[in-house]
């Protein structure tokens, strides 16, 4: 087997992944977390802190409005979680991709770490493109530059918030999901893609109004296992008998 | 309000770091048993594709923070703005997410609630 070596090289490569477009929304959307922070009743250090060791702003937003309604953890624990758990597929769906054999185990949990949607969605654009012993140190420098500078984009958030007008402020917040949105559309390869999406973006609303609680999560698997059904039955009826 | 007495660093690492971290790790664990051409992975695809357009609809019908303050046909339009003009001008996404922006913003600013 070979050895294992780092490839420094292709980290600096994926390094330089911060002139990108993902980059540019990421730090619109943690300029509006900033802001968001600043009209709670935490400090900036507080905010930092969140943004580095949370590094998901879905599940940071929610945390920070727990705990100012007074929530007691075990509840806020729960819900943070929830939002989280988007990384599980998200995790299992990129791992093949770039787990060459050799790489230590220890680097791939490093690099879960640092994977963010943004970075997810970097990685389906782009890594394909990447040869594979080297797709792990390009994706750890793209997560890795990616979070320390939202550490800074935080900060000049919440300093920028007593500036922007208000109303966009909001408007910038709405880029992110936005952005997630359209980039299911920009990678989506095949049918099954569309499906899934058509599929999350029905059943979605309508599991909301039934189990908020876990909406997002079924519809996920629901919808997703149909969408990996209905293209699975069609690809099998293409294929010569 | 929040507690005073409580360490807000610690009460973070426990209630944020934590919760989200594992699932992170556990799809790493169940990632290493998997390949890219089987049929696993596949699924797995779709189920994240459809779990993260459910999760843009969730913040469109029931955000939080900042953006609880505006319609949801504001929303809702300037999503679909940003659909529509993407099919239009696709691979480019700057212009569908200027298009998002703009119809929010527009919306709000002029207080056009339809729904």
């Amino acid at each position: 087997m070979a050895k294992f070596q780092f490839n420094w090289s292709a980290f600096a490569k994926g390094m330089s992944q911060v002139v990108s477009f993902e980059f540019l929304v990421l730090s619109v959307s943690f300029l509006g977390f900033g802001a968001f922070i600043r009209d709670s009743q935490l400090d900036v250090f507080q905010g930092m802190f969140l943004t580095g060791v949370v590094w998901a702003l879905p599940g940071q937003v929610v945390l920070v409005n727990l705990l100012q309604e007074g929530a007691v953890g075990l509840t806020i624990a729960v819900a943070v979680s929830l939002t989280a758990i988007r990384f599980l597929p998200m995790m299992v769906s990129m791992l093949p991709l770039v787990n060459h054999p050799g790489t230590p185990r220890w680097q791939l949990y490093l690099l879960s770490y640092f994977v963010s949607i943004s970075v997810w969605v970097l990685a389906n654009r782009h890594l394909h493109k990447v040869e594979k012993s080297q797709r792990l140190p390009w994706l750890m420098g793209v997560g890795t530059i990616f979070w320390a500078a939202m550490l800074g984009v935080t900060v000049v958030g919440y300093h920028l918030a007593g500036f922007l007008p208000p109303l966009l402020s909001i408007s910038l917040v709405f880029l992110t999901p936005t952005f997630f949105y359209i980039s299911l559309f920009a990678t989506a390869r095949m049918a099954m893609d569309f499906l899934a999406l058509a599929a999350g973006t029905i059943l979605g609303p309508v599991l909301y109004f039934i189990i908020p609680q876990f909406d997002f999560l079924l519809a996920g698997v629901i919808g997703g296992t149909a969408a990996y059904l209905i293209a699975r039955v069609r690809r099998k009826r293409n294929l010569p008998q | 309000m929040i507690d005073p007495d409580i360490n807000i660093y610690l009460l973070i690492f426990l209630v944020g770091c934590l919760p989200t971290a594992i699932w992170r790790f556990l799809g790493v664990y169940f990632g290493e048993k998997i390949t890219e051409d089987s049929e696993v992975f596949i699924w797995v695809r779709a189920v994240a594709t459809a779990l993260i357009a459910a999760l843009v609809m969730r913040i469109v019908i029931a955000p939080t923070g900042l953006l609880a303050q505006t319609a949801l046909s504001s929303r809702v339009l300037a999503l679909a703005a940003a659909v529509v003009i993407f099919a239009l001008m696709r691979p480019r996404f700057s212009y569908s997410l200027i298009a998002s922006l703009a119809t929010l913003y527009v919306l709000e600013a002029t207080g056009i609630r339809l729904f």
